[in-house]
């Protein structure tokens, strides 16, 4: 009942949802950095709940399986290798036993997922199975994915009848989401209001593009510098995810899932949580650039996004029902 | 009573109008909070910049409140040295309050709490701890240099009071202690190192902390505490919280591995 990492990828581990509670002890929630891709991944395994996937960047991991399972891989360009030969992303996937599945994503996006009927094995730590790198404890043994680790495998099942899987979620649908052209949308942050009005304007009238040096606690952003007279003076105050904060250098970083809970920095704008999927996933070859929106605007993004992964949720489970007992 | 500030509704009018208006909460005798819209499932009261204890345990006595008497969709509450954060499940809100806005919803909520929030009450107490340090910091000697104080001296003013727990961020269990004696005050160093061993006790500004966990960082290192200020197999991983108070002590370096061992 388990997996080998026979290649560990460039920076993989295990997340569930978000651990929540412990912001007042200088925990943040982590968890998946496309919240959209993970979901997905949960349902077009057959998994109610969001349970524990494995996260990959770029180059994914390569895992030997030792039995049966039913898989799928999600996020914006990512697919499989299994046993040399591909197999696309975004549906329900029969792994069998003693195969070898190579996780790969290509140009159209920076991270995905590999979900699995009933969840991997994953140490709690807090109440959520999310890995917590500073801490090192959740996910697995609270580290990076390495070469020869063996990752339990929750739950059994023969899937008979699965050759007859064989639909995925619609391009259609995906570019709802991932659509890259369109805006990534901000509210005014907190500090807004007290920085340069021309600061404001400057930081939605040009490109920009996410920098190399970026992680999973931010992504900064390479562009022009919003560079002010007078530096605001600021102490630590709490942030959130999707918190732009004005470095003094006049650079900006978007606060990404492995956030701290509180920061020094003026927070120039709050990027819409609807769209941190598709900012999670912009390579730092394309441009991007911001536009304000209003508070109204941003709750009636997450609803219109909420209702579309309930409406995916209910298709898959239904799809999957007769396969899963 | 709430009331939109004045003064600022030109530079309003151009950032998106209602959306970005501050409430001024009129409370008699009190600080002012503004409301700010954090995220989508966060609200944020701020009560400016400054380094208050007063006001900082007051913001912890409402965080507290708000705490004991969840309303629904509340998920946490985040308070640091001037300022609270309110999270909350803006779903849940949203189905309770249909065609409301949940920022909105507890916003007025939050208002309310605040309105009757008491006055004059009980001081907030917290537990007095004790952290033993073995003053071997990297930075040590050229903090005595640059304030013209022989280490001893600085050991000696750095143990001489008992500092308050304002709030924790940064890392898993970091505490913000305060406030420093002036004279051995000092800026974070202008390149952070990129690894800091957890236990490290550093000053920046007229702050002094402990580093709970390895990591990277800018504060001046004076010393190194054997205790475990975050074990995260204890039901409550970080050893301070807001509103304790601690005083730290010196050992010797035989003592400290003495302390490690058990630990």
């Amino acid at each position: 009942m388990s997996a080998t990492v026979l290649h560990p990828g460039l920076h993989s581990m295990l997340v569930g949802t978000g651990r929540a509670g412990y912001r007042s002890s200088g925990i943040g929630p982590s968890g998946p950095m496309d919240s959209f891709a993970y979901q997905i991944g949960n349902f077009l395994t057959g998994n109610n709940d969001s349970l524990c996937a494995i996260e990959f960047f770029q180059s994914g991991p390569e895992l030997l399986f030792h039995q049966t399972a039913l898989v799928a891989i999600t996020g914006p360009g990512s697919y499989g290798i299994l046993d040399g030969e591909k197999v696309s992303g975004w549906r329900p996937l029969i792994i069998k036993k003693d195969s070898v599945l190579k996780l790969v994503i290509s140009g159209d996006g920076m991270v995905g997922y590999l979900n699995i009927y009933g969840g991997w094995g994953a140490q709690q730590w807090l109440g959520s199975s999310t890995t917590q790198l500073s801490a090192g404890m959740g996910g697995y043994h609270g580290r990076l994915l390495q070469r020869s680790d063996v990752i339990k495998i929750q739950k059994e099942n023969n899937f008979k009848d699965s050759s007859e899987i064989s639909w995925h979620i619609s391009d259609r649908e995906l570019s709802s989401i991932y659509a890259a052209e369109k805006h990534i949308c901000c509210v005014h942050g907190p500090e807004s209001i007290k920085l340069p009005p021309a600061i404001l304007d400057h930081f939605v009238s040009q490109r920009f593009r996410i920098s190399p040096k970026s992680n999973r606690m931010g992504y900064r952003l390479s562009g022009e510098p919003l560079i002010m007279d007078k530096k605001l003076e600021m102490i630590s105050s709490p942030v959130d995810l999707g918190t732009i904060q004005l470095l003094p250098d006049g650079q900006l970083v978007v606060l990404m899932a492995d956030h701290q809970t509180t920061g020094g920095y003026p927070r120039l704008a709050s990027v819409v949580h609807a769209d941190i999927p598709r900012l999670a996933q912009f390579s730092s070859s394309h441009d991007l650039c911001f536009s304000w929106c209003t508070p109204d605007t941003a709750y009636g993004l997450m609803n219109e996004q909420s209702k579309k992964i309930n409406e995916i949720k209910n298709s898959c489970l239904l799809r999957l029902k007769p396969y899963l007992h | 009573m709430i009331l939109v500030t004045g003064g600022r509704l030109s530079i309003l009018k151009r950032l998106h109008s209602r959306w970005v208006i501050t409430l001024i909460l009129i409370m008699p005798g009190s600080n002012l909070p503004e409301i700010n819209y954090l995220s989508e499932q966060a609200i944020l009261l701020d009560w400016g910049t400054g380094i208050n204890l007063e006001l900082n345990r007051r913001i912890h006595r409402i965080a507290k409140q708000i705490q004991q008497n969840p309303f629904l969709g509340f998920k946490e509450v985040l308070p640091a040295y001037s300022s609270l954060a309110i999270f909350f499940d803006p779903i849940t809100i949203e189905k309770e309050n249909p065609g409301k806005i949940p920022f909105n919803v507890v916003k007025d909520r939050i208002v309310q709490v605040l309105q009757k929030f008491p006055e004059d009450e009980i001081q907030f107490k917290g537990q007095l701890i004790e952290i033993p340090v073995l003053y071997n910091g990297p930075d040590l000697e050229q903090l005595a240099e640059i304030k013209k104080l022989t280490v001893s001296e600085i050991i000696q003013i750095h143990c001489s009071r008992n500092y308050d727990v304002f709030m924790l961020g940064f890392l898993p269990g970091f505490a913000y202690l305060g406030l420093l004696d002036e004279k051995i005050a000092t800026p974070r160093k202008s390149t952070p190192r990129t690894h800091v061993p957890s236990g490290s006790v550093g000053i920046a500004g007229s702050q002094t902390g402990i580093y709970p966990v390895d990591s990277p960082g800018g504060w001046q290192l004076i010393g190194t505490t054997p205790l475990k200020m975050f074990d995260p197999l204890r039901p409550q991983p970080a050893l301070l919280q807001a509103g304790d108070q601690v005083r730290f002590h010196p050992i010797t370096a035989s003592k400290f591995d003495k302390l490690k061992k058990d630990s």
